[in-house]
């Protein structure tokens, strides 16, 4: 008899699955009903799949960190805690390294298309924007999950890698509302 | 103590610096094809569902070909009925969810456009993309267990990376060959 069995691979995983692409399908509907400014301006479509890619890096980082220092006492388990300078100054200062390296990747591919200010603010606006609301869901998520007596660590994860896309595609949105407005 | 420990920052910087520049490669791909995406919208609503569950499902293979091999059920280079049910439970996995991706961007788009097409689309995307990641995936998970690596630290984060480029590259492929009839 085979250990894996086909079926019993795609029941389990079906539901999952099913819950990811529902979401992910939001994330989808906000990038199509903004699809205009998005083909006006290709530097926000360039910019858009590594933001959303930072968003979850970002939140998955900041979350497992303070999963950790919540398990080893730390930091105490309560709400005020949720935002911690220090482990939002570590994946802020990352984050602003890649929008600068967003920018001199993007910059000789864009210049001619792009006007300056946005080749220049648009990924730090976009990265800013998605740091605040992951750093905020991350925080929260991790100590609630304490407090409710589970281990963030199987709690906060899934969830910010679920709601990622999300949050990123939103982080666009507001990007070219902002600049392009 | 200090703000920001220097190594701290580094360790974490250098992992997202790679897969920034991985998806900047995704990026520069889509930024390229604004035409196509004026003449088929849908494709920015497809596009995040396809590649999460691209990463799901490869990544789920990945962890389950790992275990399998350490497990000593999964042998490297040998491709036989374990290997084959984890390749038929993701395929199946993929059609079923890239039907549902089709069936939701049917109603996202206020039913503009055909739902067999919005379907044929999403599946045969899915499937394109399925095959050469799954394939990758495997080779790998059984290189590196054979050359003393072990594959949980390797395979899955390359899966989600390469699922992520072989993805985009298959739904691009499927809509140019779908267009005349969209």
């Amino acid at each position: 008899m085979s250990y894996y069995r086909a079926h019993r691979i795609a029941f389990e995983q079906l539901p999952f699955a099913f819950l990811t692409i529902v979401i992910e399908s939001l994330a989808g509907g906000i990038l199509y009903s903004v699809h205009h400014q998005l083909t006006q301006t290709a530097y926000l479509l360039f910019i858009l799949p590594p933001i959303i890619n930072l968003a979850g890096e970002a939140g998955c980082i900041y979350a497992a960190r303070l999963s950790t220092r919540l398990h080893l006492g730390l930091v105490a388990p309560r709400i005020k805690h949720a935002f911690h300078l220090r482990e939002a100054g570590l994946v802020t200062a990352s984050a602003t390294v890649c929008a600068t390296a967003l920018v001199i990747v993007g910059a000789p591919n864009f210049i001619a298309t792009t006007p300056l200010l946005i080749l220049l603010l648009a990924p730090y606006t976009a990265i800013y924007i998605t740091l605040v609301a992951m750093i905020l869901l991350a925080g929260l998520v991790s100590i609630l999950a304490f407090l409710r007596g589970l281990d963030p660590d199987n709690v906060s994860i899934p969830v910010i890698t679920t709601l990622a896309d999300l949050v990123g595609a939103s982080a666009i949105l507001l990007t070219a509302f902002l600049l392009l407005s | 103590m200090p703000l920001l420990r220097s190594r701290e920052l580094a360790e974490v910087t250098s992992t997202q610096l790679t897969t920034l520049l991985i998806e900047s490669v995704v990026g520069i791909l889509l930024a390229y094809q604004t035409s196509l995406i004026e003449r088929f919208p849908p494709i920015l609503l497809i596009l995040p569902a396809l590649l999460a569950l691209r990463g799901d499902v490869s990544g789920a293979l990945a962890a389950r070909l790992s275990t399998g091999l350490h497990l000593g059920v999964i042998r490297p280079w040998r491709f036989d009925r374990e290997v084959l049910n984890n390749w038929i439970g993701a395929i199946f996995v993929t059609v079923i969810m890239t039907s549902s991706i089709g069936i939701l961007a049917y109603f996202w788009t206020g039913q503009q456009y055909s739902l067999p097409i919005l379907v044929a689309v999403t599946v045969a995307a899915g499937l394109l993309a399925s095959l050469p990641t799954n394939l990758v995936i495997m080779l790998i998970a059984m290189f590196t267990y054979y050359r003393g690596i072990n594959p949980d630290n390797v395979v899955i984060p390359l899966a989600t990376s390469l699922g992520d480029i072989i993805g985009f590259l298959a739904l691009l492929a499927t809509i140019l060959l779908f267009l005349p009839l969209l």
